[in-house]
């Protein structure tokens, strides 16, 4: 399943919104359930992330793929920005260090 | 906080005829350019008037104080008005702030310095479109020689707006006012009314009760201190120092008021400071300034 980020908006900043995503992607995981053991995460339009948001929502993502025995989510058409900033939250955080698959 | 009649070099605050005037000096003191004694608390009974003729320096978080004031006094149905500065270029910049119908001034068109002017973000749902508008006048009005710059001002809003909407808790929302002074100088300026650094910190973190509100905003900034429950908190203000530190932005600092503390960090010199200062501030005022080496404009007067 790919999930479109730049249809829900241009920036992504705080612990709020990565919760609103985070059961929003959970509902169309579920609803999609059997059929796709994959999850692409696209961030194609998207300008801005922050820190809190990426750890929220990417982390909390892997995590509860880890934990359902599922493969890590793939990031896709990350913008050079976004990507440092990824990476950057993602190393600081506890969730999902070892799992970033950046494509 | 305020109840009675004070004055010190910087201002006078007296009961008139309509209600409470306060009267800012025009000095370059930092209690008049950054608006330090602006009330953003208590309402006085009877209304308020600021009286800003004689100021000559106003930096964005004045304005920012201005707009958050006028705010919580509408808010309270409390008359609120500010009487206008002489100098002309002071007047005209906070106009093109947002200020021209609490000075009675007639609305001025958009202007290219003013990327966003003040703006009250009363729910955090607001957050990401106010930031939309704010990355749209960046790449409208900032070249894109200056990218390193628009993304350490987007990373700053980022940060500083998930701070105050989680951990501000306030009613009165989220106050940002961003700017340009040229095309490598750009000032943001984030405020709220809520809990405040120094208290968030130590109801979370006893042992840092004993510290000062300045040192305790100072901690603040070390990655992974929070107010907040969990072990993936405490990152965002360090990540504005991270945003602000890269070489090419050699001019920029970041100060922070909250409380009795404030904290102005300037990362190329390696310097901290949190002290405490007289004026107490209720939530928490960011200003972020991100700049070039050698792109700083002189600061007076402001506004052009």
């Amino acid at each position: 399943m790919r999930f479109e980020m730049a249809k829900r908006g241009s920036m992504f900043s705080t612990y709020d919104r990565s919760h609103l995503l985070l059961a929003e992607l959970e509902g169309e995981l579920a609803s999609a359930a059997g059929t796709d053991k994959e999850l692409i995460i696209d961030f194609e339009g998207v300008h801005h992330v922050g820190g809190s948001f990426v750890k929220a929502f990417i982390g909390g993502t892997q995590t509860n793929r880890r934990e359902a025995g599922l493969p890590a989510a793939k990031l896709e058409n990350m913008s050079p920005a976004v990507k440092k900033k990824i990476e950057a939250a993602l190393r600081r955080g506890e969730s999902a260090r070892s799992e970033l698959q950046v494509a | 906080m305020w109840s009675n009649s004070h004055s010190d070099p910087f201002s006078t605050f007296d009961r008139g005829p309509g209600g409470m005037v306060m009267r800012l000096s025009g000095g370059p003191s930092p209690r008049i350019r950054w608006g330090e004694r602006v009330p953003l608390h208590s309402p006085a009974l009877g209304g308020l008037a600021i009286d800003l003729a004689e100021v000559k320096f106003a930096e964005p978080t004045l304005a920012l104080r201005l707009a958050a004031s006028a705010s919580v006094h509408r808010c309270a149905e409390v008359p609120f008005l500010i009487a206008a500065p002489r100098d002309e270029s002071v007047r005209a910049y906070l106009a093109r702030a947002g200020l021209a119908r609490e000075m009675g001034l007639p609305e001025p068109s958009p202007s290219d310095d003013i990327l966003l002017p003040a703006t009250r973000i009363q729910e955090c749902s607001e957050v990401e479109p106010v930031g939309e508008r704010l990355q749209e006048a960046l790449e409208a009005l900032v070249p894109a020689s200056f990218d390193a710059g628009k993304e350490a001002l987007m990373c700053a809003y980022s940060e500083l707006c998930d701070n105050a909407c989680t951990h501000g808790e306030s009613e009165h929302g989220t106050f940002v006012l961003a700017q340009r002074y040229g095309p490598q100088h750009l000032v943001l300026a984030i405020g709220d009314l809520g809990k405040g650094i120094p208290d968030h910190l130590a109801s979370a973190q006893p042992q840092l009760e004993e510290e000062h509100s300045g040192s305790r905003i100072a901690r603040a900034l070390e990655p992974g201190i929070s107010g907040a429950e969990g072990t993936e908190r405490g990152d965002g203000l360090p990540d504005i120092l991270t945003a602000i530190g890269e070489p090419q932005l050699a001019d920029s600092q970041l100060r922070i008021w909250s409380g009795e503390g404030r904290v102005i960090h300037r990362p190329t010199r390696n310097r901290l400071e949190g002290r405490l200062v007289a004026a107490y501030t209720p939530g928490t005022w960011a200003e972020v300034v991100v700049a070039s080496s050698g792109n700083i404009r002189p600061s007076r007067p402001r506004g052009i």
